[in-house]
């Protein structure tokens, strides 16, 4: 669900990043009052917990795999204030350090998916929750409503944000700069796919973790708020709601500018072949998304539709609460337990089994009809957490050449990568983004980073959005323009002249800044960069949170992948989907345990230290003549640009 | 050594001893005790082994030393000051108990929690208000004296188990605590870092250190300790009394659980055999040969 940068306009994510501020603070100081100078290592290792997590792979209905989020949970587990942090501290880690979703897009991805997720997720569960008691079933059913819930609410945001981008943001011609398609495209696009797939297999992982937690007597946050406030709580609970609807409201005025009736039902459901995300499966498979809502609302504006989509997320959640409570029913008590076949044995060995003792591994496995494919998801978790381990080993490698970045201060290098990345996302002209595309290279190149792992590893991560995006977007049915190579005649398919440049366009941003991107995080150690954050007034406490979670960030992924490995070690039969989703589930919960544990230990080695809640470092060294000179060199250079486009721009 | 490090606190509390345990109790839950009705004293610049099998609440007692855990009943004191949630929440006397005592756990992955060794060391020192100039001498310094100057600018995930070891007692010793407290000091260390941190020890003792050691390693328990208290597995005190009686006394150690029945004395030599159901049971041992531990 990770907007990268170019995918929309600076714009959109400065104001969702304003938006953001007044939420950051409140829940800044709602930890620190209620956390005191525990909050630092909860909060640390809770993003550490929420970043391992969303590298699992959770099997997913229709044969595929997605990654869960883990927000919703997180509020569960540790509350919502917690969760706003914990998540924005694992996004902007992942954006800086692994190339997740875009630098700029921050303030647009926090929106979503640490704002909006788990707020809207947390308060489903409190509504449905009730007063429930804890480990009662009415508070699972709730976690996973609210898990479905707030998922969808994050995609529904993802799709406004996207889809508003070409009503917004576009060229004289009218030719979108940034995400090509409207809002009729990403809702139906992006809220099929977490409707239908994703949503379910959050609240499975969900609901089986809090099961593993709640079996493991760990206390949680939610607990603790049923018991102490009752009146409190619903108050709370109002606030959430009132704030995630005042949030959603303005997008759908903003969203106004669509027009509704430009594309009617029959051509959403042609174009709707060409996106992505599980939607041409869909419709595939009879299953023709939300095609009758534009139809149905197109009288009552964007901010119905807004509603109406909000609806029929909390419709569907009503429809799969009730769907599980027949379900339940229908087999008989819960879920099953497992069962432990213990057999009677003779303890005739040292209290050995017998069975124990012999040597039955040759035999043939118990029928089971596809062996390989109930280890691909652990396999391909494994290979999330290796890729980043991997990622981050390379930066730290390569930030230790002797190159000329490397040597550049950090909070030198954050002011022009940012510029850059800034330049590359406002300009309109391919060969301003030539030029920036060359600057980058030939830093690596004097950094003495190989060209081909830069042009690799950007290029290769691009194709995996941009590529969904931009190639559609190069065709006659999204861009209407000349025709260049015509594809099929009937429906007529052509690549367009005006399709081509917008495809190219898109993709060339996404690429150049990643590349910048790339290119700080390859060029300087992690610590330092943190530490130059400070340049950007980023208070202190979230960057010492944030240092934290990087540094747990391996002792967690080294735990899970500990759990997934003794897992496959121990795989034998077929497991299906269901069990694989429970599998999933109790590794978050017990990687849950281990991360409670941990925040304890942390806490007590930082106290017996004199901790004081109150983070100090050394200060930073003094700027060098050669980083000024830098500085001002990488500035010229990006005025030079800024002002050739501003001169294209507005002569006649 | 550089004598700025480990100068000794002024020892103004003379008279008192340095930690003194009076009836404690701990709980982790209505069914899990950790200590019960533990009562105990260490005398300045004493060297104490705590000894106790697995679970029996070693490390519980060292958290409430180090004011780190609260006991439901009972009293702590250190230096004769009480040492209680009440008093913790004064800045004063919080800083002076986190001056007075280093606590060196046995989870690295959790004593290590900056993002470079030098900001580890530096923390301490930092979160006690000393002028940033004596806090780089001073990190230069504890880093000089343990040889881990070169690991300065790495994370502490870089290191090795003991590298990791040596930067938690570098982190500790910047601010020159009077008292350590270890936890389980050289489990999970290869025989090499062992021998180190044995080494350290003693040479701590030296320079004046009361050193409390939580273990279950009866191989170092006579190199670390004048003086063992051993902890039964009830969550009392089974035994206190010096190094030798207490080594020698198999009966208590076989009773605590901390040796197993086939375990054999030969002269300081503690050591057990593989368990055999067949055949009799009869071997000798070389002193000098066989065993590299003396």
């Amino acid at each position: 669900m990770h907007i990268p940068d170019s995918a929309i306009s600076p714009a959109t994510s400065l104001a969702c990043g304003a938006a953001m501020l007044p939420v950051w603070t409140v829940a800044g100081r709602s930890l620190r009052a209620n956390l005191g100078d525990r909050q630092a290592p909860l909060l640390a290792i809770g993003a550490a917990f929420c970043f391992t997590i969303m590298m699992f792979n959770v099997p997913a209905p229709g044969g595929t795999t997605v990654h869960p989020t883990g927000a919703v949970l997180l509020a569960i587990l540790l509350g919502p204030a917690a969760a706003v942090i914990g998540m924005t501290v694992a996004l902007v880690i992942q954006a800086l350090f692994f190339g997740d979703g875009g630098v700029l897009a921050l303030g647009a991805n926090a929106f979503t998916m640490a704002f909006a997720m788990p707020l809207c997720g947390y308060a489903a569960y409190r509504a449905i929750a009730g007063r429930s008691e804890t480990g009662s079933a009415r508070r699972f059913t709730a976690a996973g409503a609210g898990a479905y819930i707030g998922l969808n609410a994050a995609a529904l945001l993802t799709a406004l944000f996207l889809g508003i981008q070409p009503a917004l943001f576009h060229s004289s011609a009218g030719r979108p700069q940034y995400f090509p398609f409207g809002l009729s495209v990403t809702i139906p696009a992006l809220m099929s796919a977490h409707l239908l797939i994703a949503g379910f297999a959050e609240a499975a992982v969900t609901v089986a973790a809090l099961r593993y937690v709640a079996a493991a007597g760990i206390g949680i946050h939610s607990d603790s708020v049923a018991e102490t406030s009752g009146r409190e709580g619903r108050r709370h609970l109002l606030w959430v709601g009132l704030a995630a609807l005042a949030a959603v409201a303005p997008l759908g005025l903003l969203a106004r500018g669509e027009a509704w009736g430009e594309w009617d039902a029959a051509e959403i459901q042609r174009r709707a072949g060409f996106v992505p995300r599980g939607f041409s499966g869909n419709a595939a498979s009879g299953w023709h998304g939300f095609q009758l809502l534009p139809d149905y609302l197109s009288d009552l504006g964007a901010v119905g539709y807004v509603f109406a989509a909000l609806a029929g997320i909390t419709f569907v959640a009503l429809a799969a609460f009730l769907l599980s409570r027949l379900l339940r029913y229908g087999a008989g008590r819960g879920e099953p337990a497992i069962v432990e076949t213990t057999p009677a044995v003779a303890h005739d060995c040292g209290g050995i089994p017998a069975w124990l003792l012999v040597d039955d591994s040759t035999d043939e496995p118990a029928a089971g009809p596809s062996r390989g494919s109930s280890s691909t998801f652990l396999d391909r978790t494994l290979e999330s957490i290796a890729a980043n381990a991997r990622d981050a080993l390379a930066a730290e490698r390569w930030s230790r050449t002797a190159g000329l970045l490397q040597r550049v201060d950090p909070r030198v290098k954050i002011i022009t990568t940012l510029v850059f990345i800034v330049l590359s996302a406002i300009t309109h002209r391919a060969a301003t983004l030539l030029v920036l595309y060359a600057i980058a290279l030939a830093c690596a190149v004097v950094s003495r980073i190989p060209l081909s792992l830069v042009i690799r590893r950007v290029w290769l991560a691009v194709p995996l959005f941009a590529g969904f995006v931009a190639l559609p977007a190069a065709l006659n049915v999204v861009t209407p323009g000349r025709t260049v190579l015509v594809l099929s005649r009937d429906p007529l398919l052509a690549v367009t002249d005006a399709g081509a440049a917008v495809a190219a366009m898109f993709t060339l941003r996404t690429g150049v800044a990643l590349t910048f991107a790339l290119l700080l995080t390859l060029t300087t150690p992690w610590n330092r960069l943190l530490e130059g954050l400070r340049v950007l007034r980023i208070s202190r406490p979230f960057l010492v949170v944030a240092a934290m979670t990087y540094r747990y960030l391996t002792v967690l992924m080294t735990a899970a992948s500990d759990l997934f490995v003794a897992r496959r070690s121990r795989t034998i039969g077929n497991s299906g989907p269901a069990e694989r989703r429970r599998f999933v589930g109790r590794a978050v919960g017990a990687l849950f345990g281990k991360s409670v544990a941990l925040t304890d230990e942390v806490h007590s080695a930082m106290l017996s230290r004199g901790w004081t809640g109150e983070p100090r470092s050394l200060e930073s060294r003094a700027l060098h003549r050669a980083d000024y000179a830098w500085m001002a060199g990488t500035l010229a250079i990006a005025a030079c640009l800024a002002g050739g486009e501003f001169l294209a721009r507005f002569r006649p | 050594m550089p004598g700025s490090v480990l100068d000794p606190v002024k020892p103004g509390c003379a008279l008192h001893p340095a930690l003194e345990l009076t009836g404690v109790s701990f709980a982790y839950g209505p069914s899990t005790p950790a200590l019960s009705n533990v009562s105990l004293s260490i005398g300045k610049g004493e060297k104490v082994a705590l000894l106790g099998s697995n679970g029996c609440g070693k490390s519980t007692l060292l958290r409430i030393m180090n004011g780190l855990a609260t006991p439901s009943a009972g009293s702590v004191h250190v230096f004769g000051e009480k040492v209680n949630p009440a008093a913790l929440r004064g800045a004063a006397f919080a800083h002076r108990l986190r001056r007075r005592i280093g606590f060196i756990f046995q989870n690295a992955d959790a004593q290590l929690f900056s993002s470079t060794v030098r900001e580890e060391i530096a923390f301490g020192p930092l979160q006690m208000n000393l002028p940033p100039s004596e806090v780089r001498q001073r990190v230069a310094e504890t880093a000089g004296m343990l040889g881990i100057s070169h690991l300065l600018d790495r994370a502490p995930f870089h290191l090795s188990g003991g590298e990791k070891k040596k930067v938690a007692l570098a982190s500790v010793l910047v601010v020159n605590p009077s008292v350590l407290l270890l936890d389980e000091p050289t489990a999970s260390l290869d025989p090499r870092s062992q021998r180190w941190v044995v080494d350290l020890i003693v040479s701590l003792h030296r320079a004046g250190k009361t050193i409390v050691t939580a273990t279950h390693d009866l191989d170092i328990v006579h190199e670390i300790a004048d003086r063992v208290i051993v902890l039964d597995e009830d969550h009392t005190i089974a035994a206190s009394g010096p190094t030798m009686d207490i080594l020698s006394d198999l009966d208590l150690l076989l009773r605590v659980n901390l040796v197993h029945e086939h375990t054999h004395r030969h002269g300081r030599l503690i050591h057990s055999h593989p368990h055999h159901h067949s055949g009799d049971h009869d071997h000798t041992h070389d002193v000098s040969g066989g065993h590299s531990h003396e």
